[in-house]
């Protein structure tokens, strides 16, 4: 007796489920996709990293180039009865085209030092004037030649020479 | 041979993935050179402006004062600030007063190879609050700066 055989036709949802289950060629595609995340990664880490690092440059030492400072006038008192240190008024006026800040001042290559009302560390805007009072602990010599320096947090120097008091 | 070599694709990802890696890299250094090179011809600019624009000071009359402002230079030059230095009458204390006027709000622009003639009223004020008027006799030591940082001084007595 011939046996009459029936023919099974997967459903659609069996078809889904036998590739579900079908580990063939998983391996490939999580290592493409892990490659692809890899790449990204390392990509969004150099990325910020030169993103900071311009910042960083063009705030910090970069900045530097577009820093000018004119000290336009230079006055000094004598110590008082109380405090034997001379005073220093240093007048700045910020040409350049950034703003700056100024974090130390010399004569002739001695450090001034800070006033009790000190504006040292103060940024002084681009077109403003600023006037900062400073300490000095040398003997002022009015016929004497002295160089004045200021410097920067981005370290630029600026530099004027007085040949004495006023006459 | 050459032939041999071209058709020899080995190796052809690593070549292309070091010029891409090359290329990404300039791209973002590339922004800072640009950047620090766009600064400096700025400052320059700046400068040239500075070098060209030379300033002398000088005093044609004392009531009122009338400065002349002479500029040397090829380019204008604006004025900013008037520093006032008054020197002790007696020899061997200290100066009097130090103070400055302010030129930034009436605009006064030197043109390039020529004169200005600059009223002064005698007067300054500093930044304690000070205030000084000018008195026969009074010697003086008047700076005249520009917006670009250029000095000009004289003395009168």
């Amino acid at each position: 007796m011939p046996y009459s055989l029936q023919v099974y036709h997967q459903t659609g949802c069996e078809q889904m489920m036998k590739l579900f289950r079908n580990k063939k060629a998983v391996s490939p595609v999580i290592a493409t996709v892990l490659m692809i995340l890899v790449t990204m990664a390392g990509m969004a880490i150099l990325f910020g990293f030169v993103i900071s690092y311009s910042d960083a440059y063009k705030s910090g030492v970069g900045s530097s180039v577009m820093e000018s400072l004119t000290i336009e006038d230079i006055w000094i008192s004598p110590p008082s009865v109380t405090n034997s240190l001379y005073t220093v008024e240093l007048s700045i006026y910020n040409v350049g085209k950034v703003d700056s800040n100024i974090t130390s001042a010399y004569v002739n290559g001695l450090g001034l030092t800070e006033n009790g009302n000190l504006n040292l560390k103060e940024s002084i805007a681009v077109g403003q004037h600023l006037t900062i009072t400073l300490n000095w602990d040398q003997q002022f010599n009015p016929e004497g030649k002295y160089t004045f320096r200021i410097s920067t947090l981005s370290g630029s120097n600026f530099d004027i020479t007085s040949n004495g008091a006023v006459k | 041979m050459i032939r041999r070599l071209l058709k020899n694709k080995k190796g052809t990802a690593e070549v292309i993935g070091s010029v891409l890696f090359i290329i990404i890299l300039l791209y973002f250094f590339t922004n800072v050179y640009l950047w620090h090179d766009a600064a400096t011809k700025d400052m320059n600019d700046l400068y040239v402006q500075k070098i060209n624009s030379p300033i002398t000071i000088s005093v044609i009359s004392n009531n009122p004062f009338q400065l002349n402002i002479t500029n040397r230079g090829g380019a204008d030059a604006k004025l900013s600030i008037l520093w006032v230095d008054v020197a002790s009458t007696t020899a061997g204390s200290s100066d009097q007063f130090h103070g400055y006027v302010d030129l930034t709000q009436y605009n006064y622009v030197v043109s390039s190879g020529s004169s200005l003639s600059v009223s002064w009223d005698g007067s300054s004020s500093n930044k304690d609050g000070g205030h000084y008027n000018y008195q026969s006799g009074d010697i003086l030591q008047l700076k005249m700066v520009t917006t670009v940082g250029n000095t000009a001084a004289c003395g009168y007595r």
